[in-house]
């Protein structure tokens, strides 16, 4: 199966595990692409537990609080919702995993490519804040106070603004050196 | 502040891309009939930009720290059109490369922050004074936060309304507008105003430069 098909696969199981609303289904949902996912599946889980701990956790313990002062707990909820979370979690991860996002677009050629120069410049933009914290770090021997952390987040801000114009510039020339949009 | 997968019910989500597809379509016509050398590259680099803002932490009173939104930054400096569509593709790929946000939150996400932030700010900025545009921009930064906040509660309330089971049991986000709104505006009141003052800080720095006219 070509990667658009992987996608539009992901897509429909996106809208069947939406409209499920029984846990076993959904537990079995889980169960099978832990089962088919292969020697990631693991990190699959690890990564996915990992994503949606803060928010899933947050409205567990606010249904536990909200729903016990109302004398409305009901626990399949709880299980319904944190299933559902997990399983459509671990399918966009294991289709992230699977396939080339911008192969999958190859449909338009246009969206393939912005998307490979997308996601070249994410990692760009990515090593900029995290060279920037780390530095940060170093220079800071105690925990640094607001106005500090006030203009590290201006001058991030600054830099990533001035690289990406110049590599819109650079990559814009390079395109055109090329041919790229010569037929 | 986006919402993840799974809180959203199909009865909301499926109509909202919809919405979103002609919103996209307006703003891709907008920008040009067909991406070329130039559109792509600016767009790709915006798209990145709007994901690395997304990184940058803001430091909040009593040590803790938020994120920037930027998308006040990005509508100020591109336009709604190319900001829009730029944080759509950063829903997009964040959804399916990081498991932040989600595929079934993505329309709402994508119309709350991308469409109505970047278009409070873009109002904002129309109708700045020329002699004193600061207020103006710092208004529009933090009703570019505050109003995609708004929404995006007054939608999660709206879930257990549209999707119960028979004995009221809720089937996606449990809590009501009364709870939900309260819970994710106050923070973001803070948010609000924290991005305000840096949006100005990058405001004169893109006068600066010449980015801004």
């Amino acid at each position: 199966m070509s990667d658009l098909h992987w996608l539009l696969l992901y897509l429909l199981a996106v809208v069947i595990v939406s409209l499920l609303h029984q846990p076993l289904w959904l537990a079995m949902g889980l169960f099978l692409v832990i089962l088919f996912a292969g020697s990631i599946r693991w990190r699959l889980l690890r990564k996915s537990l990992f994503s949606i701990l803060y928010f899933n956790t947050t409205v567990t313990l606010g249904y536990l609080i909200v729903a016990g002062m109302q004398d409305q707990f009901r626990a399949e909820y709880l299980l319904l919702v944190n299933c559902r979370v997990l399983l459509l979690v671990m399918l966009a991860f294991w289709l992230g995993a699977r396939i080339n996002i911008a192969n999958a677009l190859r449909f338009s050629p246009s969206l393939s490519f912005l998307t490979t120069l997308t996601a070249g410049q994410f990692r760009v933009l990515s090593r900029v804040v995290s060279d920037f914290r780390a530095a940060f770090k170093s220079r800071n021997l105690r925990r640094p106070g607001w106005r500090e952390r006030a203009q590290l987040a201006v001058a991030q801000t600054e830099v990533m603004m001035e690289k990406s114009h110049h590599a819109a510039t650079e990559i814009s020339q390079a395109m055109r050196s090329r041919g790229v949009f010569d037929d | 502040m986006h919402i993840p997968d799974g809180f959203i019910a199909p009865q909301f989500y499926l109509p909202a891309y919809l919405v979103v597809g002609g919103a996209w379509m307006w703003a891709a016509r907008g920008i040009r009939r067909t991406l070329d050398e130039e559109t792509i590259p600016r767009l790709a680099v915006i798209t990145a930009l709007a994901y690395a803002i997304g990184l940058v932490m803001l430091p909040l009173p009593g040590g803790t720290s938020g994120h920037l939104l930027g998308i006040g930054v990005l509508a100020m400096l591109f336009g709604v059109r190319l900001a829009f569509l730029a944080y759509s593709l950063v829903l997009l790929l964040q959804a399916m490369l990081l498991g932040a946000g989600g595929i079934t939150a993505l329309p709402v996400n994508a119309l709350a922050v991308g469409l109505v932030g970047a278009s409070s700010m873009a109002l904002c900025i129309r109708w700045r004074s020329s002699r004193y545009p600061l207020p103006a921009i710092a208004v529009g930064a933090f009703l570019a936060v505050v109003l995609p906040a708004f929404l995006i509660a007054l939608v999660l309330g709206l879930q257990p309304i549209i999707a119960q089971q028979d004995d009221g049991t809720p089937l996606f986000f449990p809590f009501r507008s009364e709870i939900v709104v309260p819970a994710i505006m106050l923070p973001h009141l803070l948010i609000g105003i924290v991005e305000a003052v840096l949006t100005l800080a990058v405001w004169r720095y893109a006068c600066d430069r010449g980015w801004l006219h």
